[in-house]
């Protein structure tokens, strides 16, 4: 369960982590808090068999340098990069950003709880539906 | 004067020599035997006698010298002289007779004191006949000189002016002029004076007068006396009926041969002479008033038949006795041929008389009807004229500079009004050049560009430029360009009207920069609500996040009220966040509003019960609608107003379960909701309240909420052009009307177009 979140709040991502140990379950989060390096980080990885690639991109919208919008962009329209789900993390709520995300094959959207106690629901729900529920593609980069 | 014996030339020669030596002698009085020794050098030559006489006679009655009377009886003595030393001359001197009658009734009718003449000439006459007696006399030479003698007689007893009655007295059969129906010379000259006219033929002659219109009319009567009188009113009594009848019957024979000759006179345009019906001549002019003949005078001449045989046919053709016509005849004096000569001179003279008035009458009404249609043509004008004044006053009380220029650009009028904007005064401008005014003292590309468009006769409609007043300040202009083109259409001038835009120019700086400073608060303001719904959100949510996780994950080490205080601040972050989402949504109504387009409002209420499915659940709510219809609205914003006002409904609610329906009307165009509940209700002082910003009739902890829900509901239904209130009473639950149109008109919202979504 390799997980990478895009992110450049601190506080933000600090708290996926927490609410990941709150609900008990073990998780290898990454968290970058650079959408470009992430991305060249991610092109690396394929090159390597796919070893180091993510099995699931948790990804914030508004980040500096390259905005997470257009990181989505470029993974969906890479020919090895768009088999990894993206699940969006966002504060926004707005009715375009979330169309945005899905006309650019995010895999899911989710707008960031308020409440802590929300936070572990989601966390519990990302685990539970993309590690336990759905099959994921390989990461290789030979087929 | 030796050798004038036989040739022409010496003879003429001496002839004027002798009338000059008379004239000479008339003139100075004292030269009688000088004029006698030359007479007599020359008598005795009688080839040359009668010359001589004939000037003598000459220049006895000469009108032109007005010779004082003692000259003229010396000329006569000397003429006598003549006579007596000159015998074989006799028969000359007596065909000269008729001359000397000639002479003295010219001079008689010039006023000239003719009264010794004429004893002179009878004198010369008796004296004539006497030598004539005294030689074996000629019967013809006697009675020649006899009836000479006879003319005489009567000319010396005859006096202007007393012309027989009978030629003034009206003809029996009335008047002919009643039925001149052309009547333009009667009408002209008129009745009077053209009677002047026909008696003043008559006076000479005493035969008959008349005066025909062109169409053969008579003008007037025609006027007869002694032998043409008889002869007219003889014939007329063979006519029959009324004069009209008479005329056309052709029996009229005198009137008839006086129209006929008249007629002729008109048909060639020359004068006719020709023999009447009557037994004498008429002779007839055309009167010629400009290139028309508008009629003719004639006039009867010559003596009444004396032979037997010709009286006894125009007894037979007038039915009357041969002694009837013989004695009328006799009654008529002979005229001698000057005297006729004279009277066809004046026929002529009367012709143009006549002639010149007609031409004159006629000049004076085509005057006056060229005056009449000049005074007509005035009052058409007139009004024109006071148009024309009121837009000169116009021009020049205007308020915008009003000038032209001709083609070569020079200033051709100025008005007060560019007088005021450019400090020019008329007398300083005009006439010079137009580049004056502008920046450049000449045509520049631009300038030539305007002129070739005016010069093909499309002047720019509208446009500004900059010109240079008097003091060099230059001055924001509009100018309205046009051409000034004259009869045949040619361009000849361009007016120019130009308005100082300095003003508008301010004024529209002004608003420049207030647009521009409006846009960019504006942008500020989205920069804002950007930052407020990410950036301030975020610390929100972390600080409610983490006071949650302070509790959860240090709950050992905290007693109650450290996690009452935690708890506060992360309830207050959570509230905060609230508001600004509704703040947000608020402001995005306006400016994140979607395009109009054909919502169904049946499934707007289905999506919105299932958003609202949780509360729904929860309260055990029944959501009814009746059939909604589709209208022309912003999905999402309706959605929204849907969800809020069925999610107050159940907010709201009172103990028993809540009922909520939802039914439509449409009228007019207009679609009316009511969403009815059997809520908690309110007092109608809260009415308006409910619908302003931040406005709660509640405390948080009995209803939790922002105040905005009702808020951004009239402000979606303001943005679609409609209207939301309530009726309602406490315990009796609400009813929330909702007005909105079926469709937008195109301009109903223009925030969509200028905000469209990201």
């Amino acid at each position: 369960m390799n997980i990478l979140h895009v992110e450049d709040n601190r506080a933000d991502s600090d708290l996926l982590k927490e609410a990941f140990e709150c609900i008990g379950i073990e998780a290898s989060v990454q968290v970058t808090h650079d959408a470009k390096k992430a991305l060249i980080v991610l092109e690396e990885g394929i090159q390597n068999q796919g070893e180091t690639t993510p099995d699931l991109i948790v990804l914030d919208l508004n980040l500096p340098k390259m905005d997470g919008r257009e990181m989505l962009k470029r993974l969906k329209e890479h020919p090895q990069l768009r088999r990894i789900p993206v699940v969006i993390l966002s504060t926004s709520n707005l009715e375009q950003d979330i169309s945005f995300c899905y006309d650019n094959y995010c895999n899911s959207y989710i707008v960031k709880p308020i409440r802590f106690e929300e936070y572990k629901r989601v966390a519990k729900n990302i685990l539970e539906y993309w590690f336990s529920t759905v099959a994921l593609p390989p990461y290789s980069s030979h087929n | 004067m030796r050798d004038s014996t036989s040739s022409t030339q010496p003879v003429e020669n001496s002839v004027s020599e002798l009338r000059r030596g008379l004239l000479d002698a008339a003139v100075s009085g004292g030269w009688m035997k000088k004029l006698r020794a030359k007479s007599l050098y020359i008598a005795g030559k009688e080839d040359l006698f009668q010359t001589i006489a004939q000037v003598f006679v000459d220049a006895i009655f000469s009108t032109d010298l007005r010779m004082p009377r003692d000259c003229a009886v010396v000329l006569c003595e000397l003429l006598e002289s003549l006579l007596f030393e000159s015998e074989p001359c006799l028969k000359a001197i007596t065909s000269l007779n008729s001359e000397v009658c000639k002479h003295i009734c010219t001079a008689a009718d010039l006023g000239i004191d003719t009264e010794v003449l004429l004893d002179r000439a009878t004198n010369l006459m008796t004296l004539t006949c006497m030598r004539i007696k005294g030689n074996p006399p000629s019967q013809d030479l006697e009675s020649g000189a006899r009836d000479a003698l006879n003319r005489i007689q009567w000319l010396l007893q005859k006096s202007l002016g007393t012309t027989d009655s009978d030629s003034r007295a009206p003809q029996p059969y009335g008047d002919l002029s009643e039925l001149n129906t052309s009547r333009i010379i009667l009408e002209a000259v008129g009745d009077s004076l053209l009677k002047e006219i026909l008696d003043d033929g008559l006076n000479l002659l005493e035969t008959s007068a008349a005066i025909f219109e062109a169409n053969g009319d008579c003008a007037l009567s025609i006027k007869a006396s002694k032998w043409c009188r008889f002869m007219d009113e003889r014939s007329r009594q063979l006519a029959p009926g009324d004069n009209q009848q008479a005329i056309d019957s052709g029996k009229w024979h005198c009137n008839q041969s006086c129209r006929e000759t008249s007629m002729s006179a008109v048909a060639s345009g020359m004068p006719v002479d020709q023999p009447c019906n009557g037994g004498i001549r008429i002779f007839a002019v055309p009167i010629k008033a400009g290139n028309d003949i508008v009629g003719s005078i004639n006039i009867g001449y010559g003596d009444p038949p004396k032979d037997k045989s010709v009286l006894d046919e125009l007894a037979a053709k007038y039915e009357t006795s041969s002694e009837e016509l013989s004695n009328q005849s006799q009654k008529y004096h002979s005229r001698p041929p000057f005297i006729i000569e004279q009277s066809k001179k004046r026929l002529l003279s009367a012709a143009h008389l006549i002639a010149e008035i007609v031409e004159r009458r006629r000049g004076k009404m085509e005057i006056q009807k060229l005056n009449m249609m000049l005074k007509e043509r005035i009052r058409e004008l007139e009004p024109a004229e006071r148009e024309r004044l009121k837009l000169a006053d116009i021009v020049e009380q205007s308020n915008d500079a009003i000038f032209s220029v001709d083609l070569e650009s020079n200033v051709m009028s100025w008005n007060s009004g560019a007088e005021k904007i450019y400090g020019y005064s008329q007398e300083e401008i005009l006439g010079k050049s137009i580049y004056t005014i502008t920046l450049d003292d000449g045509p520049t590309p631009e300038t030539e560009a305007i002129r070739t468009m005016v010069m093909a006769g499309t002047p720019p409609k509208m446009l500004e430029a900059v010109h240079k007043r008097k003091d060099g300040v230059e001055i924001p202009v509009a100018l309205t360009i046009s051409c000034i083109r004259n009869e045949k259409d040619k361009i000849t001038e361009i007016s120019v009207i130009s308005r100082d835009i300095t003003e508008k120019r301010k004024s529209e700086e002004a608003l420049k920069k207030f647009s521009r400073d409006l846009e960019r608060s504006n942008n500020e303001l989205k920069q804002f609500a950007f930052a407020a719904a990410h950036d301030l959100q975020e610390p929100l949510r972390a600080m409610a996040n983490y006071s949650d996780l302070l509790t959860s994950r240090y709950a050992a080490n905290l007693d109650e009220r450290a996690v009452k205080y935690i708890n506060r601040i992360a309830e207050s972050s959570e509230r905060m966040q609230a508001l600004i989402q509704d703040l947000l949504h608020y402001s995005r109504v306006d400016t994140h509003g979607k395009p109009f387009t054909v919502v169904d409002l049946e499934e707007v209420f289905l999506s919105a019960t299932k958003n609202l499915r949780i509360a729904i659940e929860e309260s055990n709510a029944i959501v009814m609608a009746s059939k909604l219809p589709k209208i022309q609205a912003d999905r999402s914003q309706m959605l929204l107003l849907f969800q809020n006002l069925i999610g107050n409904a159940i907010k709201y609610r009172r103990k028993e379960t809540p009922q909520i329906s939802i039914s439509p009307t449409v009228e007019n165009g207009v679609l009316t909701l009511d969403f009815k509940d059997n809520g908690i209700g309110m007092e109608e002082e809260h009415f308006e309240r409910i619908f302003v910003i931040f406005q709660r009739l509640h405390t948080r902890d009995e209803y939790p909420g922002t105040g905005m829900g009702l808020a951004i509901c009239k402000r979606i239904v303001d943005r679609h052009n409609g209207a939301i209130w309530v009726k309602s009473k406490p315990g009796k639950g609400s009813d929330f009307f909702v007005q909105l149109p079926l469709t937008q008109n195109a301009t109903g919202d223009s925030s969509a177009n200028e905000h469209p979504p990201r």
